[in-house]
């Protein structure tokens, strides 16, 4: 069976499926990389048996079907180097594989690819349709909220849900929550939802930025699936009962200041200078007219910064871990942040973007 | 001192009975304490044949007029108590009357004796518990026992006595700790007309400590302090990297008497948690002056146990006056003088003052000192073979036969063995505690100046070269002693943050540690975990330490449930706060099977040069470093 691809098109398919081959498994077959004809498609994919990625290029004039699995990491070192060449073929005898182009060949042994872990069915109850660049960026927005702590397995992941034509994507951990939403084409009026892993919606940024275009979305019981034109992606969906994120949304929080956002991310960023990483608070001080923020740590120093903020009620005090404040400002678009504050030391609400919030709970000192 | 009574039954029925006199350093021991109480300011001690044969002690205090002296070796005799309410208002070392008599049952015995006012002596003697008649002579002011032929009438107690230097060694330690505590008398000991000691009066104990355990411990001392409403607390302790292999250096002085108590023993183990191997012991030299109306003396007629009014509260204030010292203080490694001025200025020294500091230095030795002196001092000189030489020349050979031995676990193991090694010390160094101990212990590098060598090997070890030989380290152990100095004192010093959780955690637990987790729910709550009970046994973790943030709570709160478990009878703040540094620590330490990158390396072995704190073993006791010389390797190679 042979085929034929520009050097190219070849490296940037193999490259990004490569990218979710495991470092180290158990199974040699793991580390490899799928090569399957048929139907006139060669299909390139890689597992590591929570996220599965496929690629799809044209199989050109190839009327054959059969496979290999190619070992990753050798065969994308030697595409890499033949990026550049117009034309790499590929010529698979069972288990053997012939990358020949200009001025050279590689004679690769591979593997069986009937050994290698079949996708199941797909299972849902239909798809939506959605940018995916909206969808890229949603993920952006909100990821930096999502738990590291394994434990609380059900805050690893992103919450998304559809309904009707608003997707809505949450991150949490038990301090923070980040929230956005977004309109779909749904035109089945499908209602779905799932906690998706951070790996499987990172790795569905980089397909994005690979292949442009419409994405469609379907979530089962158990998987998700991101399914574009050149390729596809597969996730188990995280198990457990996501909180219910709206219920932590403070709805209280009746003092509002209006800041810049590209001044209040300096100041916080510069009062975190005088922070360190066992002593992390920045306290928030809202006079009229204006916002002070102050850190003061013992070996470290002391710093205090005035800048303008609209604000016009009783003087308030909060104290915030500086990197959740900037986490939440990094990813903002706009101009201006609302922040929402009520009485007594409760959760703070930053509104920086259109249908885009970041609750966060403030710091006590004992 | 004056008008012997003799105490009313009541008392007597009160005063627990039992042998004290066991063997001479009893003997000696209670003389001086009379001494003491008649307000000595000069004790000379004088032995024949490790006491066996004599022990003489002569004091210049008030001394005795002939009525007194002629009741002293009558049972119950004392002029330090009158009634059973006194017992609770002992300001005296002495109170039960007891101790002439039982020596004298068991000796032949006399005193002399002479008051500033009178201007005759006065003799007395006993026989075997017979009195003799009294006469009068001339003496000095003041008052001298006689004990000879102990326990000749008692010969199953003879049979016991062990070899000269045993006796000898435990009447060191006895004289050891009344020097310690009484640094403003003059003692002196002689044992067959040649001197053992000669402590001349000093101000202040941290002298008497330098006399006896060398001026290194000395200038690494850190000084303590409390002081109560009833309670005074005053005196050293050693920094962590002074252990010992057992808690024989544990002084403890209660009113100027040495004593032992399990729960002070407890709150220095406790303050040295985390700073010490398993099975190590600090140093300290502790003062704790307690009204009488405190603490019951008289639990054992030797009196080396008390009962105090209050524990916990005596644990507390120990613990906090210790853990306080152990804050502040900082190794001054660069205070430390190199050993060969040491052994310059003690040799000077050894000429006029005439005791053998050596073998004392010898057997209450601890690890380090010899090597990082040799380090510093000798540069050139191997290891061992320096400080082989070195320590010879601390002992000059005419002082060799009167080594006394303070005992420590080899002469209990085998002390005849130990003695008779002392006249060929120089084999018998390697077998030394301190020789013994070196590979444990860390080089304590300087200025690094030259690029150092270091890699990793297995992903779990990391191995460095020093100036003197190669040091092996546990990557996860030394990061972990690191971070726990660190977060350590990062709590301490400033108020701790707390994080409040926007889901609240929820934990289901055991009935058991249901409970346990709620009896220490106010400590919890001032560590920054506000805790609230749900139901039959879950709790809700409503607020978190910041500095906890890669724990979820139910890590956290199983780790302290599990670190915590052997331990109910204290869960103090103190310990629950140890726990959780070790477990912070723990968890955020690299693990070993992680790979370092040399940048990652390097920064790991300037935090444990830079890292003003203890780092020779992990929280949980395990070594951090292993050192091997040079001298070993060359050794171990046959170049040598
Ligand atoms: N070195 C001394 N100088 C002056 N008086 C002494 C001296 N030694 C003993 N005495 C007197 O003799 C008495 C009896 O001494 P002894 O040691 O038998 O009893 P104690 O010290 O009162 O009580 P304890 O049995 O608890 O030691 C003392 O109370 C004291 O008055
Ligand atoms: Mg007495």
């Amino acid at each position: 069976m042979k085929l034929s691809f520009s050097g190219k098109d070849l490296y940037s398919g193999f490259n990004l499926v490569t990218g979710i081959v495991p470092s180290s498994a158990l199974k040699s077959v793991l580390k490899g990389v799928k090569v399957e004809v048929k139907k006139k498609q060669v299909e390139f994919v890689a597992t590591d048996l929570e996220v599965l990625v496929k690629y799809i290029l044209s199989a050109g004039s190839c009327e054959e079907e059969g496979g290999i699995v190619l070992p990753a990491i050798r065969v994308n070192n030697v595409l890499r180097e033949w990026a550049g060449n117009e034309e790499i073929s590929v010529l698979i005898e069972g288990c053997n594989c012939t990358l020949r182009s200009a001025g050279g060949y590689f004679k690769i042994a591979g593997e069986d690819f009937l050994q290698f872990p079949e996708i199941g069915k797909i299972r849902t109850g239909g798809f939506v349709e959605v940018d995916g660049e909206i969808i890229s960026d949603m993920v952006e927005k909100v990821v930096h909220s999502v738990s590291t702590v394994k434990v609380r397995s059900m805050l690893c992941g992103v919450f998304v849900r559809i309904i009707g034509d608003d997707m809505v994507m949450v991150a949490a951990d038990g301090n923070r929550m980040s929230t956005i939403k977004r309109k779909v084409n749904n035109p089945e009026g499908v209602s779905m939802e799932g906690i998706v892993a951070v790996k499987c919606l990172t790795f569905m940024q980089r397909f994005v930025s690979e292949c442009k275009g419409v994405l469609k979305l379907g979530m089962g019981e158990q998987q998700v699936y991101f399914v574009g034109e050149r390729g596809e992606i597969v996730s188990q969906l995280i198990e457990g009962k996501y909180p219910k994120y709206d219920e932590l949304i403070p709805k209280k929080n009746d003092k509002r200041i209006e800041v810049g956002r590209n001044e209040l991310l300096s100041r916080v960023r510069m009062a975190s200078f005088m922070t360190n990483e066992e002593y992390r608070v920045v306290k928030f001080v809202f006079k009229q007219g204006k916002l002070l923020l102050s850190s003061k740590t013992s070996d470290v120093g002391e710093a205090e910064l005035e800048m303008a903020a609209g604000y016009d009620g009783p003087d308030l005090e909060i104290s915030f871990d500086p990197e959740y404040v900037i986490d939440a400002l990094k990813v903002s678009d706009s101009d201006t942040v609302t922040i929402e504050l009520g009485d007594g030391g409760g959760a703070a609400l930053f509104r920086t973007g259109y249908e885009q919030m970041d609750v966060i709970m403030p710091i006590e000192m004992k | 001192m004056s008008h012997i009574k003799i105490l009313p039954a009541s008392v007597i029925n009160k005063i627990a009975a039992g042998e004290v006199i066991d063997r001479p350093a009893a003997v000696v021991k209670e003389l001086i304490e009379n001494s003491i109480d008649a307000m000595a300011s000069r004790i000379d001690t004088y032995l024949e044949d490790g006491g066996r044969k004599m022990i003489r002690i002569s004091d210049d205090g008030v001394g005795m007029d002939a009525e007194d002296l002629s009741l002293t070796f009558q049972s119950h005799a004392t002029s330090k108590l009158l009634n059973a309410d006194d017992l609770f208002a002992i300001h005296t070392l002495g109170f039960r009357g007891e101790a002439l008599p039982s020596i004298g049952a068991v000796s032949r015995a006399s005193i002399i004796s002479r008051t500033k006012w009178a201007l005759q002596g006065a003799e007395i003697a006993i026989d075997g518990g017979v009195l003799e008649r009294m006469k009068e002579c001339g003496a000095p002011e003041g008052t001298q026992v006689e004990v000879r032929d102990l326990f000749f009438n008692v010969p199953v107690r003879k049979k016991f006595l062990r070899t000269i230097p045993t006796e000898m060694a435990y009447i060191s330690e006895v004289l050891t700790r009344f020097a310690l505590s009484y640094p403003a008398i003059h003692f002196t000991l002689m044992h067959n007309t040649r001197t053992v000691f000669n402590l001349p009066p000093v101000r202040e104990t941290a002298e008497r400590i330098a006399t006896f355990f060398g001026d290194e411990m000395r200038n690494n001392l850190i000084p303590v302090f409390l002081r109560e409403e009833l309670f005074t607390l005053s005196g050293y302790i050693a920094p962590p990297f002074f252990d010992k292999a057992n808690a024989r250096m544990q002084f403890i002085f209660l009113n100027g008497r040495y004593i032992k108590d399990s729960a002070i023993f407890r709150a220095i183990s406790e303050s040295y948690h985390g700073k010490l191997m398993h099975k190590r012991y600090p140093i300290v030299f502790l003062f704790l002056q307690i009204a009488p109306s405190e603490v019951d003396v008289n639990v054992h007629p030797t009196k080396t146990e008390v009962r105090f009014r209050n524990t916990a509260t005596i644990y507390n204030y120990v613990l906090s006056a210790l853990k306080e010292g152990l804050n502040k203080s900082a190794p001054k490694s660069s205070a430390t003088t190199s050993f060969s001025q040491r052994t310059e200025k003690e040799l000077t020294k050894a000429g006029d003052v005439d005791f053998i500091r050596g073998s004392l230095w010898e057997q209450f030795s601890f690890g380090r000192t010899s090597e990082t002196k040799d380090m510093k001092g000798n540069e050139d000189v191997p290891l061992s073979v320096s400080s082989i030489s070195n320590r010879d020349t601390l002992i000059p050979p005419n002082k060799e036969e009167i080594a006394p031995a303070i005992p420590g676990k080899h002469t209990e193991e085998n002390p005849e063995k130990f003695f008779n090694t002392t006249r060929s010390q120089k084999g018998a160094y390697a077998q030394t505690p301190g020789a013994r101990d070196w590979k444990e212990n860390v080089f304590l590098a300087e200025e690094i100046n030259k690029k150092k060598i270091f890699f990793q090997i297995h992903n779990a070890f990391i191995v460095e070269e020093t100036d003197t030989g190669v040091n092996i380290i546990d990557q996860h152990a030394l990061h972990e002693i690191i971070l726990y100095h660190e977060i350590e004192r990062n709590m301490r010093e400033s108020q701790s943050l707390s994080q409040r959780l926007l889901i609240p955690e929820m934990i289901e637990l055991s009935l058991k540690d249901f409970f346990s987790i709620v009896s220490i729910k106010k400590y919890l709550e001032e560590l920054g975990v506000e805790i609230d009970e749900f139901g039959q046994s879950t709790i809700v973790i409503r607020t978190f330490p910041q500095i906890l943030r890669h724990l979820s709570g139910k890590e956290f709160i199983e780790s302290l449930l599990a670190e915590l478990s052997d331990e109910n009878y204290l869960k103090g703040k103190d310990t629950i706060l140890n726990k959780l540094i070790s477990i912070m620590a723990c968890k955020g330490a690299i693990k070993a099977g992680q790979r370092l990158e040399p940048q990652e390396i390097e920064e790991l072995l300037k935090m444990k040069e830079s890292i003003h704190a203890y780092t020779n073993n992990c929280p949980h006791g395990r070594p951090t470093t292993l050192f091997f010389s040079l001298d070993e390797l060359q050794k171990q190679f046959k170049r040598k």
